[in-house]
């Protein structure tokens, strides 16, 4: 549709407020990568310029290419999942049964509690003496406890899950909304024509939660990749920095090694990943929007 | 009717703004205190019973007791310190202290130190002298200290047919062994995790065989990681230990009956092991952690914490921050604290001959107190948590597999070599060796 | 026939409480934990009811964490109106309508939330402190809209996106201004993403941690989610306490949740096509 002028007063407060409040801090935080910074040199205000030394030597870094390539598969796997979850419990609370509300706020539930206590669960959980292990050795399926944390390949697996379960909630608030707002005559119609439930899931409601389902990925994206507490609780990036997260690495290196330059070109690069991925995903929107006119 | 609720809730907001923003007019001088302690354990109760006192002697002068979340102390220091928004009197885990100095967190003291007298400084042991001055100017009081050491359950070894605890690393892998074989439990718990206190535990056998923070890639080194690495590998270590959440963890296993032997420090009197803990358990005792031959010395890392005042303090406020200051480590207060509460042991030499005797449980860490070596001076001063962070890395891989002792300990050596330039290591390392070998040979 | 629907529908809750219950399980453990002492907690194997279940850790928490109960309370608040009254007209603005400023927004929006608090805590108090914002509530509420305004827009643009252009259309013909469009079309028929945005902003808000911890020293203002880390304490966590708290905590979300879901109604859209 047209634009106006006055459609301008609409957009300038969120826009002005993320100028002044959003885009001072990632400048900032540019500007510290392109210095040797640490406690010392930036209290004594001597920090020197040194281009783009930090990257490459982040780049160089095993600790970091590890972290890199966790970061795909935990938001990979994480979206995906969370996502197919979200979209299927969507569909089935789309009809009212007895207990319906009650049954949705509980969904809510793992979202809502605080990470530092969900978090610890999963420690606890998957622990050499946790339930997982607990379980599966009363069941006689293992004869020694699997190291789901404390070893050297499971322990990114192991913080995946405990996501998934965490970003549930947010897929299916967000996906159930969208399907509400789906006319049930469409639905009902399309049935009279002989669809069965598989049809109509991806012939109807599909292509008209397109903006949702994207909107959904997007800042679900833009959320997963920066998930730092979870993982900071279970493993903290450990054990030997072997689960570590692009977001779980900057934290380590700025405030448990004191190193802000390098924390801060670590933050970029996943900045840049996290713009990547949005690109991406939004070229599939652009596409859309161009056919719906 | 959506409108409406919109327009209370911008109202409320607005309200809420003004009436905060405006502020509270103090006629009264405000003093910030700010620490982790809360006002659970022995240390934060006393500093408010100070505070108290302190208001009394100084009608016009409220003092504020911040408690910060133990794991957010040092990030939120850290950004106080970068905005320079500190509070009046800080306090900080000894090891950060050089770092926090040379930043330029505290605030030099020495000359109200010298008006105060300097034999009160003096009176602190030199260890904590060392760790809170630098280039003979004085920036903090160590207020309290604390040591690790072996606790066991007497119950749990007499029913597996061990009659004493081991002296010897050899000793406790027999030990270890035959609990496994008679009562089929892990017999060991420690703390392994990716934080200073990983370090922390792993220092008393680093050092008790002669090994340092800044040559890890030497054979007693390795050697002290391959003696825990083994104790994992055979099972008497649960490999937990490298994602427990604090020392705390392994306390509630060894409560529960579940470990024997566990690493641990004196403040757990005043924490988890308290009286009636102790008196239900009935059989905890302590012993010196083993050594790794009989006849070497167990040479422990000292903890505790210091306060200082900080450098951005008011001018008009610093006398009396200082009185305050005074008031936390003066040696009346001291002796008070300690002859109270359970959880620390006097820092002052003077208070510390007056607890010996009074306190058996304490007598393990009282003794070992005198060979205590402060972290930072062993381990490149300023640079101290950065050479931690690759310590507890190393450790965490060996034990779980990832790298071999050897090879994690020689990528560790070779990064905090990195740290310094080539004259500040050699200066460095031979100060850990001075000190290491003095205080072995005592 | 009443019998028979009936029984259809409970048929539905059976099969809806399935993954409920999966999905609650931790949650369970972690309600029981509150029963229980800290030894208890850590048994290994881990007991699925407290062998001994006493209220005294519930009491305990509730008690230390109800004076944080009304700085949560207006901190989320606050937020919530400031994010609801910038986001929405933005998200309306950002909907329908080609906009030269259009899609640097959205990418400006969607870039301002890609950085961690972490690394915007330092940035933001140095900002804050020049501003002279510091020590109350007005700088926690600025500080969290940084990331719930752009996470609300975004969330209300997708929805908005889906309301017949032909209402919008035929209003303006007939005259009316824009706001009065926004006012009497656009908001009503997006009260369901209304509620859905609100209800995760103020699931963001409540949960805030850091933020808050940076702004407010004082720990009179300080909201609930800083007064649950008190039980986490230097040598070891008060388990059963931080996990009753937590439940405590859960329950204020969970509410607004509940009440908010019931406003997500269906076809609301329908009606504006029969006509």
């Amino acid at each position: 549709m047209k634009a106006s002028y006055k459609l301008y007063f609409f957009l300038i407060p969120a826009l002005m407020y993320q100028l002044i409040f959003g885009i001072y801090p990632l400048i900032y935080n540019f500007i510290l990568s392109l210095k040797d910074v640490n406690l010392i040199t930036y209290m004594g205000g001597t920090s020197q310029w040194i281009g783009l030394s930090n990257y490459v030597q982040t780049l160089k870094d095993t600790v970091f290419q590890r972290a890199f390539f966790n970061t795909l598969v935990f938001t990979g796997l994480s979206l995906s999942f969370q996502f197919i979850i979200g979209f299927l419990l969507a569909l089935l609370f789309n009809r009212s049964f007895p207990l319906k509300g009650l049954l949705q706020s509980l969904i809510m539930v793992p979202w809502v509690l605080p990470i530092i206590v969900s978090g610890s669960f999963f420690r606890w959980f998957f622990s050499d003496r946790g339930m997982v292990n607990g379980f599966l050795l009363s069941w006689g399926l293992i004869d020694k406890p699997i190291p789901w944390i404390t070893s050297q390949a499971l322990p990114i697996f192991s913080v995946t899950m405990a996501n998934i379960w965490l970003g549930i909630p947010f897929s299916f608030v967000l996906l159930y909304t969208g399907l509400r707002a789906i006319p049930l005559e469409l639905f009902e119609s399309a049935e009279i024509d002989g669809a069965n439930w598989w049809q109509k899931v991806l012939f109807i409601a599909v292509p008209l939660l397109k903006p949702v389902i994207i909107t959904t990925l997007t800042l679900g994206c833009i959320l997963t990749v920066k998930v730092f507490d979870l993982v900071w609780i279970i493993t903290k990036g450990g054990p030997g920095e072997v689960s570590h997260l692009l977001s779980t690495l900057s934290y380590s290196l700025a405030f448990d090694k004191f190193q802000f330059g390098k924390a801060s070109s670590v933050l970029v690069i996943m900045l840049l990943l996290t713009i990547g991925l949005t690109i991406f995903l939004n070229s599939i929107r652009a596409k859309e929007e161009s056919s719906i006119g | 009717m959506k409108w409406s609720l919109r327009m209370i809730l911008i109202m409320a907001m607005v309200l809420v703004a003004v009436v905060t923003s405006v502020g509270f007019t103090q006629e009264k001088v405000t003093l910030t205190v700010q620490d982790y302690y809360g006002s659970v354990n022995d240390n934060g109760r006393f500093i408010d019973e100070m505070a108290v006192e302190f208001e009394k002697n100084h009608p016009n002068v409220k003092v504020n007791h911040i408690d910060i979340p133990f794991a957010q102390y040092l990030p939120t220091l850290l950004q106080q310190t970068l905005t320079k928004t500190l509070p009046d009197i800080i306090m900080a885990d000894n090891p950060s202290v050089p770092q926090l100095i040379k930043a330029g967190t505290y605030k030099d003291l020495t000359d109200k130190v010298k008006e105060w007298g300097l034999e009160n400084w003096e009176d602190f042991f030199k260890g904590h002298q060392e760790v809170t001055s630098s280039e003979g100017k004085i920036y903090a009081f160590q207020f309290t200290t604390n040591s690790c050491a072996l606790f066991y359950r007497k119950g749990l070894l007499d029913k597996a047919g061990i009659a004493n605890p081991p002296e010897t690393w050899q000793e406790l892998k027999e030990d270890s062994k035959k609990i496994k074989e008679v009562l089929g439990i892990n017999a060991f718990g420690f703390d392994a995790s990716a934080t200073e206190g990983g370090t922390w535990q792993f220092e008393p056998f680093l050092w008790s065989n002669g090994g340092s923070l800044l040559e890890l890639d030497q054979p007693e080194a390795i050697e002290a990681l391959q003696f825990l690495t083994d104790m994992v590998k055979e099972g008497y270590v649960s490999r937990d230990v490298v994602n427990v959440s604090s020392q705390g963890d392994p306390t509630q296993w060894f409560i529960n009956g579940e470990i024997p032997f566990m690493v641990n420090g004196n403040w757990e009197f005043g924490w988890q092991l308290t009286e009636d803990v102790m008196q239900q358990l009935g059989d905890v005792h302590v012993a010196p952690l083993p050594v790794p031959e009989k006849g070497k010395r167990i040479i422990v890392p000292f903890g505790g914490e210091c306060f200082g005042i900080s450098s951005n303090i008011d001018p008009a406020k610093y006398d009396l921050a200082w009185e305050f200051l005074k008031l936390l480590v003066s040696s009346d207060n001291m002796l008070k604290l300690n002859t109270e509460g359970d959880s620390g042991l006097p820092t002052r030499a003077s208070v510390a001959k007056e607890i010996l005797g009074t306190k058996p449980i304490l007598k393990v860490f009282l003794e070992q107190a005198q060979y205590a070596l402060p972290r930072p001076l062993m381990g490149g001063m300023d640079k101290y948590p950065d050479v931690s962070s690759f310590v507890w890395v190393a450790i965490q891989k060996a034990l779980t597999g990832v790298a071999t002792p050897e090879k994690a300990f020689k990528e560790a050596a070779r990064n905090i070599q990195g740290l310094f330039s080539p004259e500040d290591y050699e200066k460095y390392k031979q100060l850990a060796r001075t000190l290491l070998q003095e205080v072995s040979e005592r | 026939m009443g019998k028979k629907r009936r029984a259809k529908e409970w048929k539905w809750t059976l099969i809806a409480l399935i993954p409920t219950v999966i999905i609650i399980l931790p949650v369970y453990f972690i309600a029981i934990g509150g029963f229980q002492t800290v030894a208890e907690i850590f048994h290994c194997p881990a007991y699925w009811f407290p062998p001994h279940p006493t209220l005294e850790f519930y009491n305990d928490a509730w008690a230390d964490l109800l004076p944080y109960l009304k700085n949560s309370l207006i901190i989320a608040l606050g937020n919530l109106a400031l994010t609801l009254v910038v986001a929405i007209p933005a998200a309306f603005a950002l909907s329908k309508f080609r906009l030269k400023l259009g899609k640097p927004t959205f990418f400006i929006l969607a870039f301002t939330q890609m950085l961690p608090v972490t690394a915007v805590i330092i940035p933001l108090s140095l900002m804050f402190i020049k501003l002279k914002l510091i020590n109350n509530y007005f700088s926690v509420i600025l500080g969290i809209a940084v990331f719930t305004i752009p996470f609300a827009t975004i969330i209300l643009r997708a929805y908005i996106q889906g309301i017949p252009t032909g209402l919008i259309e035929a209003a303006l013909i007939d005259g009316a201004s824009l706001f009065r469009v926004f006012r009497s079309i656009i908001v009503p028929l997006s009260s369901p993403a209304i509620a859905t945005a609100g209800i995760l902003t103020l699931i963001m808000t409540w949960g805030d941690f850091i933020v808050s911890l940076t702004f407010l020293k004082d720990q009179t203002v300080q909201p609930m989610s800083i007064g649950l880390y008190h039980f986490v304490a230097q040598y070891g966590v008060e388990w059963n306490k931080l996990m009753a708290g937590s439940m405590i905590f859960a329950v204020p979300p969970l509410i607004v949740a509940l009440l908010a879901g019931k406003s997500i109604v269906t076809g609301l859209t329908a009606g504006a096509f029969k006509e």
